[in-house]
Parts: C-alpha cells; sequence; structure tokens
C-alpha cells in the first residue's frame, strides 16, 4: 500500500514537472496547431510561474521578517504611488507581450490551407458519426481514420444535444451544436493514434463518447476507403493547380453511388453503428436507463409505432416489460428508409422477437 | 458602558426567542441566519461533490449511475453556487456592512427579512426535485437542447428553474436594499472615500446583482417556456438557436463569478490591515479597481465560448477585454501583500485565512490568463482544468475568504471567542487538502480529460492515479469541515468572553458592545 501511494505521488510529481511540456500522460502534439498553441501555452506558464514565485517569495519574506515581535511597531503607510503604477503598468506590458502571439496563432488556425479531404463529424447520443462526402463513406460509432501528412477540413455539427469533439493531440476542440456547422482544419505530421473525447456534457453516457483518430500512411489509408466501399476521387491527391488527367484514375467503384448510404442496407450494421451503444448489442439495454428491445413490446407490437419512435424518437415515461422509464431517444430521421427498414426488420427478427420485417415503403409514408 | 435599549419600549409583550428569531428585521439576525443557512447548503453541495469524487476514485466504478452522477454535478454546482457561496457573502455583508458604516440596520429591513426567507423555500423547491423522479443533470449550466423537454423529460429542470427564480427576486430585493442602504445610510461625515473596502465590494456586488439577475430570470423564463408551452427560443428543428441560451446564461453567469468573489476581496481588505497593524496600502486604487473588475465582468462572458464556432473577431474582442481584468486583479494582489510589508503580523487564523486567500487565489487568477487566450482556452475548455480554475477562485478564493470572516466577526456576532487551536487545525487540514484535491486537476484537464465524466477507462493509468488522489484530498477536506462546526458548537457554549474588540480593530462595529445592542448605536457615530 504504502508503496502504490509512493508511486501514486512519484508519477503526479513527475507529471507536474512536465506541465511546461504539454506532453503530460503520453500526449503528443501531432500537428503543426498543436505545436503553435504549445508555444503561446508554454510562453504563458513561463510568464505566470515567474510571477507566481515572485509573489511568493515576496510574502514568505513579509510572513518571517514582519512576524509580529514584543514591542514592535507597525510602520503606517497608506500607499506608494510610484510602486502602484509600476504594478499596474508591469501586467499591462505582459498581456501585450502574450496577447500577440495568442493573435498570431489565431490568424494561423484560421486560415485553413487547401484541403485534401474533408470530413463531416457528426455527434449524436452517444457516438460519433464520420462522413467522407468525396469519398461516399460513412463510418458510425467506430475510429476516425484518416490519412497522414494531408489537410483534412473537418465539418462539425449535432444530430441531437450540444457535443464537442475534442481530441487533445491535434490541438482540436470544436462544439457540435445542433443548427450549426463549425469548421476546423488539421495536418496530422505523421501515422498514429491519439485519443479523442467528447467534452461537453451530453447526457447519460457522455463518459463513453470516448473516440481515436488513426492517421495511417496515404496507400493504407486509401486502401480502407476502397475496402469499406468507396471511392478516391480524381482530384485527391494533386498539386496545387494540376489538373487530373484521366477521369478518375483510382476510382474502381462505380460512379454513380450519390449518397453516402451503403446500397444495400445491412440490418445488423445499421444497428451496430446506431442503437448498440444504449440498446446494447444483444438487445438488452441497461438496466433502469434504456429499455431492452429483446422481448420488448414495440419490436413485438405494431410496426407503426416502431417506425415512428426510429423516425421521431420518443421522450418521456414509457413501461417496457413492467419496467419504468424515463428518458429519451433522439430522433434518426437521418437515416435512409431503406436502413431503417433493415435496422426495425432487424430488430423485430432478433432476439427471439416475433415482429416482423419491415418495408421501407412502410417508412416513407410514415416520415 | 451599554444602554440597556430595551428600555426603549418598556410595555412591548416579550417573545419566545425561537418566534424573535423567526419574525425578525434585524439585519444582525438575519445576517447570521442567512450564515447558518448557507453553511447548511455549503455542507449539503459539499456532500454531492464528495458523492461524485467518490464515484471517481477508481475507474469503471458503479457506486452511482451516470444519471445521478449527473444529478450529483449539476446540484453540487447549483448548490454551492446560489445556495451556499453567495447567500454566505450576503450573510456577512447583512451583519457586518450597517455596522460598519454607522447605520441602524438596513434601508428596508422588512424586505430584508422577505429576501432570506425566500432563500430556503427556493433551495427546497430545487432540492425537492430530488423526490419527484430525479434532479435536473444537465449540469449548472443546463445547455440546451439537453435541458430541453425532449432530451429531459422528468420535472428536474422544471423545479431547478422555480427554484432560482424564487432565489433570484431574494437576489434582486437584497441588492436593492444594500444599494440603497450604503448610498443613504453612512454616518455623518463617513464619505464614500472613507468606507470600509467590504461596502466598496458589497456595493458593486449589489449593482452586478441588481443589472444580471433579470437577465437570468428572462433566460430561464424562457427555456421554462420551451420545455412547457411550445416556444422555441432554443429548439432547433423549430428555429430556434441553443446558442442563444449560452450567450444569455454568461450574460449572467460570469457577472456571477464576480458576486461570488469581490465580497471575499472586501473581507481580505478588512482583516489583512487589523492584524498586519497596519492600514490597508493603496485604499483607492482597491477601492476602484472592485468597480473596474464589476464594470469589465459584463463585457467578457463569450470567453466560455471560444469553441463555439463564434468568428475570430468576436473572440479578439473578448480575449482583449478578458485579458485586463487581470490588471484589476494584479493590483489587489501586489497591494495586500504591501499592506502586510512593514507589519506586526498576528497569526490568528482568522489571518491565516486572509493571507491563504491571497496566496492560492493567486493560482486561480493566473490559470485565468491560460484560459484568456484564445487558441489555449479552446484547448483546456470543457477540460479539468476548469474545474481547476473555478475550484482556485470559488473555493481558494471566495470560501478561504468566508472562513476567514467566521473566525474574525464570530466573536463580535456571539461574544464568545473561537477556539483558536481547533481553528488551527481546520484551517491546515483545509488548506493541505483543498490542494491535494484540486491541484491535480491542471494536470488532467492539460492531458485533455473532459470534465463531468461518470467514469473513466482503466487503460488511462495516469488519470487513474489524479482521480484517485484527488478523492482522498476531498474526503479530508469534508471532515475537515466538522472540526470548524465542532468549534462553533464548543465555543457558543463555553469559549473565551470576547469584549468589545479583541482584534484591536477600527472600524466601527468594534466600537459597540459584542454582540451589539439591538439599535447598533445608541448615538450615531460622526467620522472626522
Amino acid at each position: 500500500m504504502p508503496r502504490n501511494l509512493v508511486a501514486g505521488v512519484s508519477a503526479l510529481a513527475a507529471m507536474l514537472a512536465a506541465l511546461p511540456a504539454h506532453a503530460v500522460g503520453g500526449v503528443v502534439n501531432a500537428t503543426p496547431i498543436a505545436d503553435r498553441v504549445d508555444g503561446v501555452y508554454n510562453l504563458i506558464f513561463w510568464f505566470t510561474t515567474v510571477i507566481f514565485i515572485g509573489v511568493w517569495v515576496a510574502m514568505a519574506f513579509v510572513l518571517v521578517k514582519f512576524r509580529a515581535r514584543e514591542g514592535g511597531k507597525a510602520q503606517q503607510i497608506h500607499g506608494n504611488t510610484a510602486l502602484e503604477i509600476i504594478w499596474t503598468v508591469i501586467p499591462a506590458i505582459i498581456l501585450i507581450a502574450i496577447a500577440i502571439p495568442t493573435y498570431k496563432t489565431m490568424k494561423y488556425v484560421e486560415n485553413a490551407p487547401k484541403p485534401d479531404l474533408t470530413i463531416q463529424v457528426v455527434g449524436h447520443q452517444w457516438f460519433w458519426e464520420y462522413k467522407y462526402p468525396d469519398n461516399k463513406v460513412a463510418v458510425s460509432n467506430a475510429d476516425l481514420v484518416i490519412p497522414a501528412n494531408k489537410v483534412v477540413k473537418v465539418l462539425v455539427s449535432s444530430a441531437d444535444v450540444v457535443h464537442n469533439w475534442g481530441v487533445s493531440a491535434l490541438g482540436f476542440s470544436l462544439d457540435a451544436i445542433p443548427g450549426h456547422i463549425n469548421e476546423g482544419w488539421f495536418y496530422v505530421k505523421e501515422p498514429g493514434e491519439h485519443e479523442g473525447f467528447c467534452r461537453q456534457l451530453c447526457g447519460t453516457l457522455h463518459a463513453k463518447m470516448t473516440t481515436k483518430v488513426i492517421a495511417l500512411p496515404d496507400a493504407e489509408w486509401q486502401a480502407w476507403i476502397k475496402e469499406k466501399g468507396g471511392v478516391i476521387p480524381a482530384t485527391y491527391n494533386l498539386a496545387e493547380g494540376e489538373k487530373p488527367t484521366e477521369k478518375i484514375p483510382l476510382a474502381e467503384a462505380p460512379s454513380q453511388a450519390p449518397s453516402v448510404a451503403p446500397k444495400k442496407a445491412d440490418g445488423a450494421a445499421v444497428y451496430q453503428a446506431n442503437c448498440a451503444s444504449c440498446h446494447q448489442a444483444n438487445g438488452e439495454g441497461m438496466p433502469g436507463v434504456f429499455p431492452p428491445l429483446a422481448g420488448g413490446e414495440i419490436p413485438n407490437g405494431d410496426a407503426t409505432e416502431h417506425i415512428k419512435t426510429v423516425l421521431k424518437g420518443k421522450s418521456g415515461p414509457i413501461t417496457v416489460l413492467g419496467k419504468q422509464y424515463n428518458g429519451a431517444m433522439p430522433p434518426f430521421s437521418q437515416l435512409s428508409d431503406e436502413e431503417i427498414a433493415a435496422v426495425i426488420t432487424y430488430e423485430r427478427t432478433t432476439w427471439g422477437n416475433k415482429g416482423g420485417a419491415v418495408t421501407p415503403d412502410q417508412v416513407k409514408a410514415l416520415r | 458602558m451599554s444602554t440597556q435599549s430595551a428600555s426603549v419600549h418598556p410595555h412591548a409583550p416579550t417573545k419566545p426567542t425561537w418566534l424573535k428569531w423567526l419574525t425578525t428585521t434585524d439585519h444582525k439576525k438575519i445576517g447570521i441566519m442567512y450564515i447558518f443557512t448557507a453553511f447548511f447548503f455549503f455542507m449539503l453541495a459539499g456532500f454531492f461533490a464528495l458523492l461524485v469524487r467518490a464515484q471517481l476514485l477508481f475507474p469503471g466504478n458503479t457506486l452511482l449511475t451516470p444519471d445521478q452522477y449527473n444529478q450529483m454535478v449539476t446540484m453540487h454546482a447549483s448548490g454551492m453556487i446560489f445556495f451556499a457561496v453567495i447567500p454566505l457573502l450576503v450573510g456577512f455583508g447583512n451583519y457586518a456592512v450597517p455596522l460598519m458604516i454607522g447605520a441602524r440596520d438596513m434601508a428596508f429591513p422588512r424586505v430584508n427579512a422577505i429576501a432570506f426567507w425566500m432563500l430556503p423555500f427556493g433551495a427546497l423547491m430545487m432540492m425537492s426535485s430530488f423526490f419527484l423522479g430525479g434532479a435536473a443533470a444537465g449540469g449548472w449550466t443546463q445547455y440546451p437542447p439537453l435541458s430541453g423537454g425532449f432530451f429531459s423529460p422528468g420535472r428536474g429542470v422544471d423545479m431547478w428553474i422555480l427554484g432560482l427564480h424564487v432565489v433570484g427576486v431574494s437576489s434582486i430585493m437584497g441588492s436593492i436594499n444594500f444599494i440603497v442602504t450604503i448610498l443613504n445610510m453612512r454616518a455623518p461625515g463617513m464619505r464614500l472615500h472613507k468606507m470600509p473596502l467590504l461596502s466598496w465590494t458589497v456595493l458593486v456586488q449589489s449593482w452586478l446583482q441588481l443589472i444580471a439577475t433579470p437577465v437570468l430570470a428572462g433566460v430561464l423564463t424562457m427555456l421554462l417556456f420551451d420545455r412547457n408551452f411550445g416556444t422555441s427560443f432554443f429548439r432547433p428543428e423549430h428555429g430556434g438557436d441553443p446558442l442563444l441560451w449560452q450567450h444569455l446564461f454568461w450574460f449572467y453567469s460570469h457577472p456571477a463569478v464576480y458576486i461570488m468573489i469581490l465580497p471575499a476581496f472586501g473581507i481580505v481588505s478588512e482583516i489583512l490591515p487589523v492584524f498586519s497593524g497596519k492600514p490597508i496600502f493603496g485604499y483607492l486604487a482597491i477601492a476602484y479597481s472592485s468597480v473596474a473588475i464589476g464594470v469589465l465582468g459584463f463585457v467578457v462572458w463569450a470567453h466560455h465560448m471560444f469553441a463555439t464556432g463564434l468568428p475570430v473577431s468576436i473572440r479578439m474582442v473578448f480575449m482583449f477585454l478578458t485579458m485586463l481584468i487581470a490588471v484589476p486583479t494584479g493590483i489587489k494582489i501586489f497591494s495586500w501583500v504591501a499592506t502586510l510589508w512593514g507589519g506586526q503580523i498576528r497569526f490568528t487564523v482568522a489571518a491565516l485565512y486572509a493571507i491563504a486567500f491571497v496566496a492560492f487565489f493567486l493560482i486561480g487568477g493566473l490559470s485565468g490568463i491560460f484560459l484568456a487566450s484564445v487558441p489555449v482556452d479552446v484547448q483546456l475548455t470543457h477540460t479539468y482544468f476548469v474545474v481547476a480554475h473555478i475550484h482556485y477562485v470559488l473555493f481558494a478564493g471566495s470560501m478561504l475568504g468566508i472562513f476567514a470572516a467566521i473566525y474574525f466577526w464570530f466573536p463580535k456576532m456571539f461574544g464568545k471567542m473561537l477556539d483558536e487551536k481547533l481553528g488551527m487545525v481546520h484551517f491546515w487540514l483545509t488548506i493541505i487538502a483543498m490542494n491535494v484535491t484540486f491541484f491535480p486537476m491542471h494536470v488532467l484537464g492539460i492531458m485533455g480529460i473532459p470534465r463531468r465524466y461518470y467514469t473513466y477507462s482503466a487503460h488511462l493509468t495516469e488519470v487513474a492515479t489524479i482521480n484517485t488522489i484527488e478523492s482522498i484530498g476531498s474526503f479530508v477536506l469534508g471532515v475537515a469541515q466538522f472540526i470548524l462546526i465542532y468549534n462553533v458548537i464548543v465555543s457558543l457554549k463555553k469559549g473565551k468572553t470576547a469584549g468589545d474588540d479583541p482584534w484591536g480593530a477600527n472600524t466601527l462595529e468594534w466600537t459597540v458592545s459584542s454582540p451589539p445592542p439591538d439599535n447598533n448605536f445608541d448615538v450615531i457615530p460622526t467620522i472626522r
């Protein structure tokens, strides 16, 4: 036990010693933005550390030197104008010294270079959806896979409540606000994996909304896109000003892939991507929090009620298998009719449920 | 020496003591009732925090369900801000300010009484939600759509809003009362520039409350209507905008931070001169830096929203204004150190708390500079760094100031001294445990670990270590407060008799008996 404590305290001391480097807890600076933010951070760190030490040394001196003594007399000083002007002006100068590099860094972050790739990040309760609109690929409840050494433009939004997509190593953090699209960018210097988190309280399973950014060498990333059934557009990988020589050099997938939705909706896959974070892979839900689908009234009852629940969401008290629940399920109207039909069919025919299949036309009629 | 004021009404029927307290309009009794009520909620909201820390003691803990955890996070912050820190400071203001400025009572004694009585009822309304299907769980910031009717269908958010409405009205009444009292009821000769610094900070605090609280009331009403009556101020699917809430909420809640710290500045500015045997250094600079902080406090709210995608030009303006606040804050810190310089410092518990306030509030002030710088803030906002920052402002700042005030004015309130030995134990345990609890949060934040997570993955081993250390610190911090409670109970019964002026202080409250007579001054003093 004491050994654990000693280990813990020394680990903490090591981390405190590493504070100025930002490299605590194995977080690295993977992008030029993270490097620059670190520069400003370090500047502020040293200014504030000097001020902190200055005040503490002065206080320690005062507390030792001027402690009450027998027969001692306190000096009756009311102020000192020169001194007061000095300690008003010097902090103001320090603040200007901090504000200038801060402003430069803001400009750098704001002026995004021409992107090689665009990614849409959509927050959901409680998983992230990543869309690659140029590549006709979308993944959900999975890691974000990107190419290293490429400028990636990121559009952050939300399908339900406010989230925040934050990845320390990338120097990236943007709120995902319903009704808003926030734009940012990053350029990951080398292949690697980085931890990301939802940083804005978004409800029950906020803590489970972690994510991982996996940067691959470009060739591996292109292979990954194709494995997902996506395309590499002709404009990708061209130097500035260069024009594509062939129509679609790298694309093997058919040219007509209008939406990011997979052509044949696989109910099990749609379930895994959108529903499993709450209702769990086995359809059992979470006791007292999320109602079960296995044996539940809705997946075994009227199909209309089931479709409406998925399309429009559900909020407020509900009784499932004799147990009370009082929460909210966001609407999933962003899914296509085919996907919704597939996932509802999956829910109504798995885990012993006997609700029966649902067609895309039934979904369309209720939209 | 002291004349019996009871002789003024020789035929007045005598009421039993409890009824005297329940029906009093005396600012001293009301101040004491504010302090005891708010201290009860300090312990309750502190208990919520300990449940949060117990849940985070090790990874994967299941002490609380995720929803219970979110309720505890929300009610800890809401309880501390609205029912503990603000009313504790209002209590000391109520007790000390009329005495210090040579007034017989507040300007509106009955308004003062009703403002106090709304506090426990507002708190009970909010806390009752635990028995109405669960308290609000969206964090004390209650960002919609999460706090809206769809995603929070229970009654928790409604009761949270109604409870805040009640204390909001109480706040507005109290602030009008303070402003009128301080501007109109000062003893002859007490010009504004001679007024004790606590009165200055309470005056600025009252203006902040008077201007900001109605905005909070408005935005709370909008949310209440969105939830219950089909409006869509914040519902994006009907053309509303969740960001509108954030702007209006922070327009109140940033000044709220100064509402919670300014009187603590005032308390420290009263106590440090007494125990260094010197006048305050730079009286006018300290007085007007409070005014500057109050004014600037209204034009910096968007620094809470640097990650929301605001235009870069807007963020620039808010960044510069935010940084500007460091200047008046620095003036105060340096002036307090200079007040100690050349003195004859007596290390009483009250003095220690006031000195510790300067030493540790400094950390909260300096971490604020990181959060003012936009690109750094974007990385640190929503993380534990912000939790560390606000606790160095509100615990190392406001609460240490409040503890200093308790040890300083207790003899005046009850005529008995608090036990200094028990006070020393309370002080050192509090200071050490406070830093063990809150300092490591800076590290978590710099690692990018978000706040308000009910659990964390075991593969982040440093996160686990830091959380365990913080939780242990918080338990010690919680237990240490019972030493204060014990000290108060014991000292009320058999503490040493205080006398009129046990500290050798020279503001007006120390010229009358301890406790002071009902009408404060038989003859209103004249200030030369």
